[in-house]
């Protein structure tokens, strides 16, 4: 299975008030291989969304490379990088984060609007609520739905534009244990049903044996990593 | 508590910022109110009395009175009398409560003397003349020849000055010395020796000559000094008859203390009659007390719709802030604080908020009332002389009672939010996008009901309205307050109607929008009832403005045109003409005059053209018993050059009219009324006749409506004591005409000009021009602005206007520095999807157009349609009651396109705003994408 992003030597540092560098990421050398769901793994503060931040596109490493699909996009303009994540990726984040005026049809509308998609924006947006068992609640706000649906619908929005790959950033941590179990095995469909890939970040030991590849992550620094698929092989 | 409020007001900046702009505002704008009415007043009054001074050339502040005492047999009468005029005159700062400028008391004898041992015999033996001595004479006279007589009897002498003009009239001259008394035979005798000759230095500055020196051509007059002590002393023991004259200082006239002065004034009329008190200025001050309350009730009610928009501007600031503040209030309600003491804590702050206010506003308030003095049209100024604005008593006390209403509209909403705890806080928020309540009673409908049915009323009793304010009525406040609740009604209804609007849009390309103004339409729909109070504003913002440019600009106008179309030229003046008659005593068709040089005036700089125009008020039609028709002799060519005639009073050019009439040497247009009442048609004779007595047949050529210098009616006070119109005739013929028939008779002179009519007033300064009658249109126009009703109404609709937008401004940032500090995590969230910043951008200026664009042009529209309702009432309490045109709505297009472009000039400041903040969000801040 090919890799689909490479990040090589990754160094972020951020600019303190006493003039000094601290360094979130220390030198991070890792593959996301496409079709698998990928398993960032660290306590908070262990810099594992900044990781995210730089893989998704939404952040640039102060050094190192980072190639998507073999293109080096640390040296891209912002139009450039809008478009990537605009068209290949999917974003899930921790807190809640739907479009508080729009219905769930219209939230992940929004993203098929967004991303140019060419077919049925209506059929697809249905199925994708279909796929996260919300087809019942199109039409509800989000105000009126529960953390764990709200949450579903944000997937749901992710994914329906056939994006490449999906980053989720703790998508599990406002939830409790099955709605957590329940939203990783939406990810685990997904790889199956439609071939994306996932990239999640999470700090639950127990969510840890769903994923393929498994890096941990402490003080910036990868510490270990397990690629189960491999192992499998 | 202290502690908590100052953490509050440093955490919460802006918003205490705006509470406290608003305060400032509200106290500011009611003490400008008060301050500035009050000296439009003091100026009133000033003028009154310098146009008195100019009209008449004496002194306005005057009141005289006489008393003469008779001696009989050794026994003083009417004692009392003079006592009484005694203490009258020299207390005038305890009758009136004004200083005196100058106190003249004028002495004489009041027997007639009778001069013997007269080295001349031409004297006239018969004239009757007086012993006397006025008070300070020294100071205002000029000596021609002599010496001013001494303060002592000198060689059993009493020294004299005499009036240039009694030294020839009595044949006396320096030097002379005689015996005179009284009767022949009678003690006492007086030896008098005539030292000096004066002339009175009478300026009209000077108000020491308010008794003409004319008076004193009969009268010797002794050294003051010499004369109260020989035969005034106290209590006086000679037949003293005195003037008793004393100027009130008027520059010391304040509008609250004229009401006593003319009570004062009317009881010493009434009680001492004896004393023949006399005085000119009640009659100036009674007419300024008409006019003053009408500026006051206009100053008033201008100011109406602002004072109310302040303070909803106040409690809605104050509401935000308090939902700002709701958790904490939640959180200090479950930790045990009582409801009076969060009550207390909302007390203490706007305690400090209103007064900060009311020290900002105070000095401010004299700052906007120069604005409102220097203003001369609707946003627009000119330096005029600085109104004199006073700060006392009453101001303060304004203040301060604003000061306090302020606190108390800051306070109410916190009694709501003071019940509410974290629980029923909860469940509010989980509702919240439910219609106002004013929507959902249908308050708006009824405050346009309301508005629309004064509107009807008002119209029902147009006529009556307009009788009232020619008899002196002011302005009626429910007229105003009526256009008011009319613009506050509309706005609340375009706001249900607006919303339809985006949501149509919306509909219309709903499958095609681009991600940003899909998710911008959506949040537009979908917070409607939150953007009401900005869009209201707006609305309400833009519509006053153009009602009040519309209102302002109409009430000019209209003046400004009626001075123009009563004047018919730029200038209007009639020259003195020589004649043939001493004293007019001549039958008056004998009389002939001597035609002064036209065409000098030709020639004039600055004139443009000049016509004569022959006028006579009293011309008859006898076949149809008509008297007082107005008769005009006119040079066709010339009068077209010359006179102002608005377009499109006349169904055509009135060039045509005057060409048609060209036509024949006998054409003359007439009024249409001599059609509608007498059935007149074009081509009709008809003869009239002028005051000469002279017949002359004219040819109709053109009924008229309207023509230079005509008023179709003449209002007049009928016994009954209300105006009444009567009809009026004109008929216009050629001057050559009139001039064949009539004879050479003084015609008036019609003069274009380039805008200066400087050649006029320096030939008059020059003395080679002397009129009779001037009318000069701009003159009058520069002086109905500097009106205070005019002038004060233009200033309090430009500065609510300025109020008004200010509030705009700043209610537009604080909806939308909120509204986008709320929705930060939102376009974090846009971003981190791939839409770039000008995409989050367009979806804003998207919200704007449908936001702000439709409450600009729902405001335009109500504004527009205000003033065409309103503006024809209002003008009735501007207009004067013979006001001859047709109302016209001014177009001040110029004004609106100026508040357009401050709108959009404060829309673009905000966008700017808007950007750098919405620039400054990170997008991994805004997503807080995990904790570190």
């Amino acid at each position: 299975m090919s890799a689909l992003i490479t990040l090589n030597k990754i160094r972020k540092g951020f600019q303190m008030p006493d003039g000094d560098t601290f360094w979130a990421l220390k030198g991070i050398d890792m593959e996301i291989r496409e079709g698998q769901l990928t398993i960032l793994r660290g306590r908070s503060g262990s810099g594992k969304t900044t990781l995210l931040n730089i893989l998704g596109a939404l952040d640039l490493p102060t050094d190192g490379s980072i190639q998507y699909k073999g293109e080096e996009i640390s040296t891209w303009s912002d139009e450039q990088r809008e478009l990537l994540r605009r068209h290949q990726m999917g974003f899930v984040f921790q807190s809640v984060a739907l479009v508080p005026m729009m219905t769930a049809y219209e939230n992940v509308e929004f993203a098929l609007r967004l991303a140019g998609y060419e077919g049925n924006h209506a059929k697809r947006a249905a199925e994708c609520l279909h796929m996260v068992g919300l087809q019942s609640r199109m039409d509800h706000m989000p105000e009126e739905m529960s953390g764990g649906e709200q949450q579903r619908v944000a997937i749901a929005r992710a994914i329906c534009h056939k994006p490449n790959v999906i980053f989720a950033d703790e998508p599990t941590a406002e939830l409790d244990t099955n709605t957590g179990l329940m939203v990783m095995k939406i990810f685990k469909e997904l790889i199956a049903e439609e071939g994306i890939t996932v990239v999640v970040s999470t700090h639950d030991p127990g969510l840890m044996e769903l994923g393929d590849t498994v890096y941990e992550i402490e003080a910036g620094e990868l510490i270990g990593a397990e690629d189960k698929t491999e192992d499998e092989a | 508590m202290f502690q908590l409020i100052l953490q509050k007001l440093k955490t919460k900046k802006g918003m205490v910022a705006s509470l406290l702009l608003g305060t400032i505002l509200l106290v500011s704008v009611v003490c400008c109110n008060i301050i500035y009415t009050r000296a439009s007043l003091q100026r009133m009054i000033n003028t009154g009395f310098s146009d008195y001074l100019d009209e008449h050339g004496t002194y306005p502040m005057l009141y005289s009175m006489q008393s003469t005492l008779t001696v009989n047999n050794g026994n003083v009468q009417n004692l009392p009398i003079y006592n009484t005029c005694r203490e009258i005159w020299s207390e005038p700062e305890e009758l009136f409560g004004i200083p005196a400028a100058m106190q003249i008391r004028h002495d004489q004898l009041s027997k007639p003397l009778t001069m013997m041992d007269l080295p001349r015999s031409a004297t006239q033996a018969s004239a009757r003349l007086y012993l006397g001595s006025i008070s300070d004479l020294e100071r205002h006279v000029k000596m021609v020849a002599g010496t001013y007589p001494s303060a002592s009897v000198t060689d059993g002498y009493i020294e004299v000055m005499i009036s240039e003009q009694m030294m020839y009239t009595q044949s006396i001259v320096i030097g002379d010395t005689f015996r005179a008394i009284h009767e022949e035979g009678e003690e006492p005798e007086y030896r008098i020796k005539v030292v000096g000759v004066y002339t009175s230095n009478k300026e009209i500055s000077d108000g020491y000559w308010v008794l003409s020196p004319n008076a004193l051509n009969a009268e010797f007059l002794m050294n003051r000094e010499l004369f109260e002590k020989t035969y005034a002393a106290e209590p006086p023991q000679y037949p003293l008859r005195t003037m008793w004259y004393c100027l009130l200082d008027y520059s010391k006239v304040r509008p609250e203390n004229t009401e006593h002065i003319i009570t004062t004034s009317e009881q010493l009329t009434k009680l001492h009659s004896e004393t023949k008190f006399r005085e000119a200025y009640s009659k100036i001050l009674q007419s300024y007390k008409v006019n003053a309350v009408k500026v006051r009730t206009t100053l008033w009610v201008l100011q109406v719709p602002v004072f109310v928009l302040l303070g909803l501007f106040i409690y809605m600031v104050a509401r935000q802030l308090l939902e700002l503040e709701q958790s904490e209030i939640s959180v200090m309600k479950s930790r045990g604080a009582s409801r009076e003491q969060i009550l207390q804590t909302y007390l203490l702050q706007s305690g400090l908020t209103s007064a900060a206010g009311f020290l900002i506003g105070l000095p401010l308030a004299f700052i906007l009332c120069q604005i409102v003095g220097s203003a001369n049209a609707f946003l627009e100024f000119v330096s005029r002389s600085a109104l004199p604005v006073r700060l006392n008593g009453s101001v303060i006390a304004a203040g301060l009672g604003t000061a306090v209403f302020a606190i108390f509209v800051m306070v109410v909403p916190a009694f709501r939010y003071a019940d509410i705890t974290i629980v029923a806080q909860k469940q509010h928020k989980t509702r919240g996008n439910q219609a106002p309540w004013w929507q959902r009673y249908f308050l708006d409908l009824l405050l346009l009901g309301v508005s629309l049915y004064g509107l009807y009323s008002f119209n029902h009793q147009k006529d009556a309205l307009a009788a009232a304010v020619a008899d002196g009525a002011q302005l009626d406040p429910l007229l105003f307050l009526s256009s008011s609740l009319f613009i506050m009604g509309a706005g609340l209804v375009s706001l249900r109607i607006v919303p339809f609007i985006s949501r149509l849009v919306y509909r219309i390309g709903k499958e095609k929008w681009s991600p940003a103004l899909y998710s911008s339409f959506l949040r537009i729909i979908r917070t409607r009832y939150r953007q009401g109070f900005i869009m209201l504003f707006l609305i309400v913002t833009v519509a006053l403005g153009i009602f009040n440019a519309k209102s302002a600009r109409t009430i000019n106008q209209n003046e400004e045109k009626r001075i123009r179309y009563e004047i018919g030229a730029d200038v209007a003046l009639t020259e003195d003409w020589q004649t043939n008659s001493f004293e007019g005593e001549e039958n008056p068709s004998d009389i002939i005059y001597y035609e002064p040089d036209f065409d000098r005036f030709r020639v004039m700089d600055h004139v443009v053209s000049a016509t004569r125009v022959y006028i006579e008020k009293d011309a008859a039609v006898t076949s149809d018993k008509l008297t007082s028709v107005q008769l005009m002799g006119i040079h066709t060519r010339e009068f077209g050059e010359t006179a102002y005639m608005e377009e499109g009073l006349l169904p055509e050019h009135w060039y045509n009219y005057l060409n048609r009439m060209a036509a024949d040497a006998q054409n003359i247009i007439v009024s249409r009324n001599f059609q509608t009442n007498f059935g007149y048609q074009i081509g009709d004779a008809l003869v009239y006749r002028g005051q000469s007595g002279t017949m002359q047949r004219g040819i109709i050529s053109d009924f008229v409506e309207y023509w230079p210098g005509y008023n179709p009616y003449d209002y007049r006070r009928g016994s009954d004591g209300l105006y009444s119109q009567t009809e009026r005739y004109l008929i216009v013929a050629h001057l050559s005409t009139v001039q064949a028939a009539f004879g050479m008779r003084p015609y008036q002179v019609w003069i274009r000009t380039d805008g200066s009519a400087d050649a006029l007033y320096d030939a008059m300064t020059e003395g080679t021009l002397t009129v009779r009658e001037f009318r000069d249109a701009s003159d009058e126009i520069i002086r109905i602005r500097n009106n205070p009703v005019f002038q004060g109404t233009s200033g309090s609709l430009t500065v609510s206007f300025i109020v008004v937008l200010l509030l705009c401004i700043v209610g537009f940032l604080i909806y939308w520095i909120l509204s986008i500090q709320s929705r930060a995590l939102q376009f974090g969230i846009f971003r981190a999807m791939g839409m770039s910043l000008k995409e989050i951008l367009t979806g804003l200026v998207n919200e704007q157009v449908f936001i702000t664009g439709l409450s600009l042009i729902a405001g335009t529209g109500i504004g527009l349609v205000a003033a065409k309702l309103y503006v024809p009432l209002i003008m009735i309490s501007y207009a004067s009651y013979d006001q001859p045109l047709p109302l016209q709505i001014a177009q001040a297009g110029g004004d609106i396109t100026r508040l357009f472009v401050l709108i959009l000039l404060t829309i673009a400041a905000c966008l700017g705003i808007l950007w750098m903040i919405i620039s400054r969000i990170h997008i991994s801040q805004a997503l807080k994408l995990g904790e570190d």
